[in-house]
């Protein structure tokens, strides 16, 4: 892809690659590197990636991007003693406080980024079954899941 | 085959209308067998993602330099072109001083010499056949014999022997002194030169309308440019 191809993937996919990753971490800035990071793949990719497969390519990088920030995440909450303050401690994690984003976090990984992959990119499920490696019945099964708990946190918050 | 065991994903993917027309058939056999499954359709149809209304921070960051596209190049080209002409057209015109001499350009040096003095009044009839009093041709002239004659050259033998013609001579050498500088000092009394026409110059096709311009090949590409 060439350089104004490359800028054009940048005004057209950041805002939307930066709400994706808001809805799966969580976390502003943690988003905002992960964005920065596909970016900066895609740049340094320009030459084999296609104008026209940017915004799948950039979503690949986001995702195992968060994903890696996440399990980091992770353990070094485990390797860290807990906080005194609870409270605080969920602050810090969670920075969104509306319910469809605390649901979200409670999600599996793969189940997060599938509903996350239907409902804000669209993808269908041949899409989503490349992108994950499963088939297209596992990615219904698991969409099925992630709905349903979904619904049940949301119930559960009112 | 739709059972118990995998009817999650039938039924999801059912409901988002991603299967055949042949499969979604099996799964209404299958929910007519198990009514219960109904709620559980509902359920997973009515729960939707939102995107949130956020932009990404300093996006503008994440932007990279283009190269200069075709048509960039195109006006460089262009712009190297008209300089040529311009220079070319320059160096084949007439140097400035050689237009100055033509045109009488400068307010302090009048086009045509000042009028002369009527003859009654001249210096050379009344001092006869005094070459040092002959008349100053113009008022430059006239300082300039003034400050090197200064008045030694009236007191000449004759003049001295007549002092009331000495006075009559200092007096008029003073008022057409007085005379000269006035001319030079009011601006009405000096011949204002007209402003040079503007001349229209054709260079690769851009007529420069205004005189000033044409003079000034940085300001003529700078009006193309604009």
């Amino acid at each position: 892809m060439t350089v104004s191809e490359y800028n054009h993937s940048v005004r057209q996919c950041s805002d939307d690659l930066y709400r994706f990753a808001l809805r799966y971490s969580n976390l502003s800035a943690a988003a905002e590197d992960a964005v920065q990071d596909a970016f900066l793949a895609l740049w340094e990719r320009r030459g084999e990636v296609e104008a026209a497969g940017a915004r799948g390519y950039l979503l690949r990088v986001l995702y195992r991007r968060l994903v890696d920030q996440h399990r980091h995440d992770a353990v070094v909450r485990r390797a860290t003693p807990a906080p005194a303050d609870e409270a605080y401690a969920q602050h810090d994690r969670f920075e969104l406080r509306d319910a469809l984003s605390q649901a979200l976090a409670q999600l599996p990984e793969q189940q997060r980024a599938l509903v996350l992959l239907r409902d804000l990119e669209g993808y269908d499920y041949t899409a989503m079954a490349t992108f994950t490696g499963l088939s297209e019945q596992q990615v219904g099964v698991y969409l099925f899941r992630a709905r349903k708990t979904l619904k049940k946190l949301l119930e559960d918050y009112r | 085959m739709i059972t118990m065991e995998n009817y999650e994903g039938w039924l999801m993917r059912y409901a988002d209308d991603a299967l055949t027309a042949a499969e979604r058939r099996q799964v209404e056999a299958f929910l007519a067998e198990h009514p219960d499954l109904r709620e559980e359709l509902d359920e997973v149809s009515s729960v939707r993602v939102t995107p949130l209304v956020a932009t990404m921070p300093g996006k503008e960051r994440l932007l990279r330099r283009e190269p200069a596209g075709v048509w960039r190049r195109v006006a460089a080209a262009a712009a190297l072109l008209v300089v040529a002409g311009t220079t070319l057209f320059f160096l084949n015109r007439p140097a400035e001083g050689e237009m100055i001499a033509e045109l009488p350009a400068s307010t302090d040096t009048p086009a045509s010499p000042p009028a002369p003095l009527p003859q009654e009044r001249g210096v050379d009839s009344l001092v006869d056949g005094s070459a040092a009093l002959a008349r100053p041709a113009s008022p430059q002239a006239t300082e300039k014999y003034l400050a090197e004659a200064g008045t030694d050259a009236l007191h000449s033998p004759e003049n001295t022997e007549h002092p009331e013609r000495l006075d009559y001579l200092v007096e008029l050498e003073r008022l057409e002194r007085l005379d000269n500088l006035a001319k030079l000092d009011s601006p009405d009394t000096l011949e204002v030169p007209p402003a040079p026409a503007p001349r229209p110059t054709a260079t690769l096709g851009i007529v420069v309308e205004d005189a000033r311009l044409a003079s000034n090949p940085w300001r003529q590409l700078l009006a193309f440019n604009d």
